[in-house]
């Protein structure tokens, strides 16, 4: 019999309707979870203990919230010293409690969404399921890990360049970034507001457009999902990544077994033309840090010794740069957004990898800050809703994970393709690391 | 760039930083300036 936290959030909540269920089962089944699982994973930063919010449809079911993201009665710490206080929750987080989802836990991220894994934050990097000795990526670390090892179905992150898409594509569960804008901001601190999202990791596509329908409920990405997609245009972008040094052989491996799936289930594929990436990864650093910067400025000014060596190094690069060259990175993401609008006048979605590689180890970040390679920051800059979705394994047993793209506001459509594509592939499983969580909880 | 340039932006902020953390944060500061310049130079013929 299937353990009611490994069902649907829609099917807890059916269950608990019904009187098969009650909320104060899975309030219980979900701190033992979590005390079983998370020492070793590292995910939850705070557990709250006031009352499930019974109110709603969803009858009290528990949520996870990154810990940038404001919560009455739970500290936010944005992962930094730096940090004191609280605000007021915002418009997110009292949707979801009218939806009668419970906010139950703050979970990891990376010093105020910025860079990671770092080891002098107030809580050490949240670990992954798959494999702990591997990083979850980030920022959206302990949402994350926390889908990933079932503490929770589905969990609020936020994505500025990628830090719910790469993260679920690391983690081997489902990310979406929804339409910059269409989901309230407030309650949560900026990174780099032009660029900043707010959207949900989770288990499965359902999960992930249940949440989204709750966050943002002119979506109704629910009404979509279970439709055939044949028939429908995807422009598979290969050259964007397939010639990339970085890229894994596993990923493009991958990526061409999603397109033969896709087209199993009817949709036609075809090859399109983006940008030169790495201009435009450029370009979304110089918008994300010059945003950053003035974001941080004052704080640092204050007390820039609180911060993490790792983030203030990074925080503090954005006074070099100009208004000239932010101008022109601004010029260079319009350009790109009209490219993507243009094939997405033809295309119902585009199709690239999230990452170009599995989660790299720790054991990589001794020295500091690693680059990894990804596809993901330049749909922060055109702000198209982007999902991704896990597409298969690597061979050291990691996941991957297959990115869509689809027009503004096309987050039905988005989750359709995503669901779709979710059902026709082998699921990925247990995360292996589950069995080494039970033998292994020290250090990396 | 150099450290006394990196010193005086930070300083137009009220930032003051001790050298050795000035010399830390440098190479990065120094890396996204160039990657910066280059996008305008590149940008600049493509106008």
């Amino acid at each position: 019999m299937t353990d009611p936290l490994d069902l649907h959030l829609s099917a807890q909540a059916q269950a608990i309707t019904d009187g098969k269920l009650k909320i104060s089962e899975v309030i219980t089944a979900t701190h033992d979870r979590i005390q079983n699982r998370d020492p070793a994973l590292r995910a939850v930063v705070h557990l709250s203990d006031s009352d499930p919010d019974s109110d709603g449809p969803f009858g009290g079911l528990p949520i996870g919230i990154k810990d940038i993201i404001d919560v009455n009665g739970q500290p936010t710490r944005c992962g930094s010293h730096a940090h004191t206080g609280e605000s007021a929750e915002g418009t997110a987080i009292q949707r979801l409690r009218a939806a009668g989802l419970t906010p139950l836990a703050k979970l990891a991220t990376y010093e105020y969404a910025l860079t990671g894994p770092a080891w002098d934050q107030p809580n050490l990097p949240a670990r992954n399921p798959w494999n702990i000795d591997h990083i979850t990526g980030g920022s959206s670390s302990g949402s994350a890990a926390a889908v990933a090892g079932g503490l929770f179905r589905a969990a609020i992150g936020t994505d500025t360049g990628g830090s719910i898409r790469a993260p679920a594509a690391y983690c081997g569960i489902v990310g979406l970034k929804p339409t910059h804008g269409l989901v309230p901001e407030d309650g949560c601190f900026p990174l780099s507001p032009s660029l900043d999202v707010l959207g949900p990791l989770a288990a499965t596509v359902e999960d992930a457009a249940t949440v989204l329908d709750i966050l943002a409920p002119e979506t109704r990405a629910l009404e979509r999902l279970d439709q055939p997609i044949e028939g429908l245009s995807i422009g598979y972008a290969r050259d964007w990544f397939a010639h990339d040094p970085a890229c894994d052989p596993d990923v493009l491996r991958t990526m061409d077994d999603a397109a033969a799936t896709l087209s199993q289930l009817g949709a036609k594929i075809s090859l399109v033309a983006l940008p030169q990436y790495q201009r435009l990864e450029t370009a979304g650093c110089v918008i994300l840090q010059a945003e950053a910067w003035r974001v941080h400025k004052d704080r640092l000014a204050k007390d820039w010794q609180s911060y993490g060596k790792d983030a203030r190094r990074n925080l503090m690069t954005g006074a070099v740069l100009s208004d000239a060259h932010v101008a022109k990175a601004r010029a260079i993401a319009v350009r790109f957004r009209d490219a993507v609008d243009q094939l997405l006048g033809s295309h119902a979605a585009l199709l690239t990898p999230t990452t170009l590689s599995p989660a790299p180890k720790f054991s990589d970040f001794e020295d500091g800050p690693v680059w990894t390679a990804m596809r993901t920051l330049p749909f922060n800059m055109s702000g198209h809703p982007a999902i991704s979705v896990p597409c298969g394994l690597a061979r050291n047993g990691l996941p991957l994970g297959a990115q869509f793209v689809t027009k503004h506001h096309q987050e039905a459509l988005l989750c359709q393709i995503a669901q779709a594509f979710e059902t026709a592939t082998v699921p990925l499983g247990t995360p292996t690391g589950l069995q080494q969580l039970k033998t292994k909880t020290g250090a990396e | 760039m150099t450290a006394d340039d990196f010193e005086a932006l930070l300083k137009q902020a009220g930032i003051k930083l001790p050298p050795d953390e000035l010399h830390a944060a440098l190479p990065a500061a120094t890396w996204l300036l160039g990657m910066a310049d280059e996008l305008l130079a590149d940008e600049a013929s493509d106008d």
